[in-house]
């Protein structure tokens, strides 16, 4: 009985075990012969590169009117009564905002709207998903760096502005010039309907710049006066001279979690003139310029708290009201928290100030109309009501960020806010200049690489030469199987 | 003649089941893992044959993600197994109170991983989390659990540990309540110390059963993605990627789906190869 089992239980191995081998020989014959035999399914696409780089120097903002002239002074009749708009969005308070008024001008028109709210990397996994499947959304909000890959999912807002537009209500020359610039494809394509203008600069601890007894040993040791740092050269210093000389354990944070880090090494980099890629594509993030941001980055991580490597928009703000950190670069769309009085325990101590990089990130968002809307004319509509200039302020006081010159520079509204510095700050970012994340087709290849290998040179894994060296090989390889130099 | 019709015809709806569900599914992802396959365009765009598989079996970071997987195995199953097989020989005698203890023992199971990681995600939080305040109070150091080496691998696996414990204790506490009294009886009586039992009696006759819950626990946490996903993104670096995080990370954060696949055929082959080990060593019953 014993040695029939045995006999049974060995010849059962071997059978799954041959199945398993022949399985895989089959496989791998036609893999190979499918190598050979297949053709090119379909020619991919060639792809060129033009950097966007938006830079205001005056102090009011221009912009050429000729977006404004594309557009049609005729309008069409659009039909509401019974239409059901699905919206697909993010759970921050700008978003909110679009969605209180959004309701509001459903509820005008006898129209249904249903909100599919998410944080941003689940937005990001959804929707990158959903509309190459071709999911029916009428309203997207799509983040800057995915315009490329998702721009041929879109509607040309300007197509449809052009088509249903009503230009008194859009008043489109008041929309802020880096925020249009930003929602463009290399091709001119407008993307999307701009929701929020979002920057980044920093908000700091003010009793630690205001303190006479610092003022007086930063003077003493710099030679110059203690001021949030507007360069390099200051942020070293006000960084250095807070951790040496004040309580502060640690003196600045910057979103540094593996995610941000495309964005967070960019500001170094076309801060010091360097680029991802070069005309043709191909990853410079080795260059002279890329060595030197890394290494700046890595020294401003000297400075940062214990957690420093997981630091998201959430846990910076906690490591600034737990007063961990003096300083913090962040997201203009995300300092909603710290103007709460109720979360912020140090909000009567923070005050805002222009980033100390030279060029900063754009970080736009967009609500876009997918090419699978079933109702793209009320989608449109929608959006124009919500972002026009007589809900400008309705929109600011429900916690959006402004897109128009005007809402930026009025004097009413800035009296309205609990620290006004916040708009000066946003300003004078904007107006020294934005850089754009490439907008290309296969951008997720590049923003995993260089987020990984930057994060591995962070944690101390590997050295900074090796690692850039490495990126860039990386995603050029992936690239050229991609058919993006063909 | 008849009669094998009428076979045919009642297989044909589960054999119809396997083939959509477990066949198709396994034939597409093959295919797919032969093109180059981006998720943006959702269609291949050109056939590469074999070049994911060489692209993913040269890269070093797969090879990284292969041993951490092998090592969160290794380590959490085995501290899961000593745990449990702790708890079970403690249960397994008449405490008072006993049925709500192993009630509450199982809950941390029955909670869904995502809910547990994010728990631990806070409790282990550096500045706000319960476990640092207690460090703190005792002055004793207080790290970043999710952003430094090697705390990171550790706080991952005590994650899994703290959820899966319960598993081995429930099958291994099931296996202790199956062994008959009578040898176990009979040896105290011929003078036998209660290690003796457990070594000579109670172990060889658990062995089926260590064996399967080991088994099962292992193929499980070969899988391990919501706790990576949720505390550390398989940071710092690639410090905690597994496997099933590398799949991820090429299919839905690079969009490359063809080398996504061709990934998730060689972990396949993986398990199946797993499965004949098991087949070949499993102790007899």
């Amino acid at each position: 009985m014993e040695m029939k089992s045995k006999i049974s239980r060995r010849s059962a191995i071997s059978t799954v075990a041959k199945t398993g081998i022949a399985a895989g020989i089959g496989l791998i014959a036609g893999a190979l012969g499918g190598y050979f035999v297949g053709t090119t399914l379909k020619p991919v696409e060639t792809v060129t590169i033009r950097e966007t780089i938006t830079r205001t120097t005056e102090k009011t903002i221009t912009i050429p009117t000729t977006v404004a002239t594309m557009i049609s002074p005729t309008e069409k009749k659009v039909e509401f009564e019974g239409v059901e708009l699905k919206v697909l969005a993010m759970s921050d308070p700008p978003n909110i905002a679009f969605e209180k008024l959004a309701k509001e001008f459903a509820e005008k028109h006898g129209m249904k709207i249903q909100f599919e709210m998410y944080d941003w990397e689940h937005l990001k996994e959804k929707i990158m998903t959903a509309l190459p499947a071709g999911v029916e959304y009428d309203i997207v909000l799509v983040d800057e760096p995915w315009i490329g890959e998702l721009e041929k999912y879109l509607y040309d807002m300007e197509k449809l502005m052009k088509e249903y537009g009503d230009p008194a209500l859009l008043d489109f020359d008041d929309i802020l010039p880096g925020v249009i610039d930003s929602l463009r494809t290399f091709e001119g394509k407008l993307i999307g309907f701009p929701m929020m203008t979002d920057v980044r600069f920093l908000a700091y601890r003010r009793s630690y710049f205001e303190d006479p007894d610092n003022k007086r040993k930063f003077r003493q040791k710099y030679g110059y006066e203690l001021k949030p740092p507007l360069n390099y050269y200051e942020f070293f210093d006000v960084v250095e001279f807070i951790v040496e000389e004040t309580d502060m354990p640690y003196g600045f944070g910057d979103l540094w979690q593996k995610d941000y880090l495309e964005m967070t090494f960019g500001d170094w980099l076309y801060s010091l003139g360097g680029r991802f890629f070069d005309e043709k594509l191909i990853p410079q993030y080795d260059s002279p310029e890329g060595i030197i941001a890394l290494r700046l980055l890595l020294k401003s991580l000297e400075y940062g708290p214990e957690n420093k490597l997981e630091l998201n928009h959430e846990l910076l703000n906690v490591a600034f009201f737990t007063e961990k950190v003096p300083m913090v670069l962040q997201w203009w769309s995300v300092t909603n928290e710290m103007l709460d009085p109720e979360v912020n325990p140090v909000i009567d101590d923070t005050g805002f100030a222009p980033s100390f990089h030279n060029l900063e990130c754009s970080g736009m968002m967009a609500y876009a109309i997918p090419l699978t809307s079933p109702n793209p004319a009320q989608a449109y509509k929608l959006l124009e009501w919500v972002y026009s200039q007589q809900n400008a302020a309705k929109l600011i006081g429900l916690g959006g960020t402004p897109i128009r010159k005007s809402t930026l520079q009025s004097e009413e509204l800035r009296r309205q806010l609990r620290i006004p510095e916040q708009w000066d700050a946003a300003l004078l970012t904007l107006q020294r200049g934005l850089w754009s994340r490439p907008k290309i087709k296969y951008h997720g290849i590049h923003d995993e690489v260089i987020c990984s290998w930057v994060h591995r040179v962070m944690s101390g894994e590997v050295d900074i030469e090796e690692a850039l060296r490495r990126a860039s090989e990386e995603v050029k390889r992936e690239f050229e199987k991609a058919g993006v130099y063909r | 003649m008849k009669e094998r019709y009428i076979i045919a015809l009642l297989l044909t709806p589960s054999l119809f089941f396997l083939f959509s569900v477990i066949l198709f599914p396994l034939a597409f992802s093959y295919y797919v893992s032969l093109t180059n396959f981006p998720l943006i365009e959702f269609r291949a765009t050109s056939w590469v044959g074999l070049d994911n598989y060489i692209d993913v079996l040269t890269s070093p970071r797969f090879w990284y993600s292969m041993a951490f997987t092998g090592g969160f195995v290794t380590l959490a199953v085995t501290l899961e197994f000593l745990l449990g097989l702790g708890f079970a020989l403690l249960f397994d005698r008449e405490i008072s109170g006993g049925r709500v203890l192993r009630s509450l023992m199982l809950m941390p199971m029955l909670m869904a991983p995502l809910v547990v990681s994010m728990i631990w995600k806070y409790l282990l939080h550096v500045d706000i989390g319960v476990v640092n305040y207690i460090l703190r109070s005792f002055n004793l150091p207080a790290p970043s659990w999710f952003s430094t080496v090697p705390y990171a691998f550790f706080s991952v696996i005590l994650i899994d540990v703290w959820q899966w414990t319960p598993f081995m204790f429930l099958i291994l506490s099931a296996g202790l309540m199956s062994i008959p009294r009578e040898p176990i009886e009979a040896a105290l009586i011929d003078g036998a110390t209660r290690y003796q039992v457990f070594r000579y009696i109670t172990l060889p006759l658990l062995k089926p059963i260590i064996f399967i819950a080991i088994m099962l626990r292992a193929m499980d946490a070969l899988k391990v993605f919501d706790i990576l996903y949720i505390t550390t993104r398989g940071g710092p670096g690639i410090a905690t990627e597994s496997l099933t995080y590398y799949i991820f990370n090429q299919a839905l954060v690079r969009k490359s789906i063809g080398t996504s696949c061709a990934t998730a055929v060689i972990a396949v082959f993986l398990l199946f190869s797993i499965f004949l080990v098991y087949l070949r060593f499993r102790p007899r019953s």
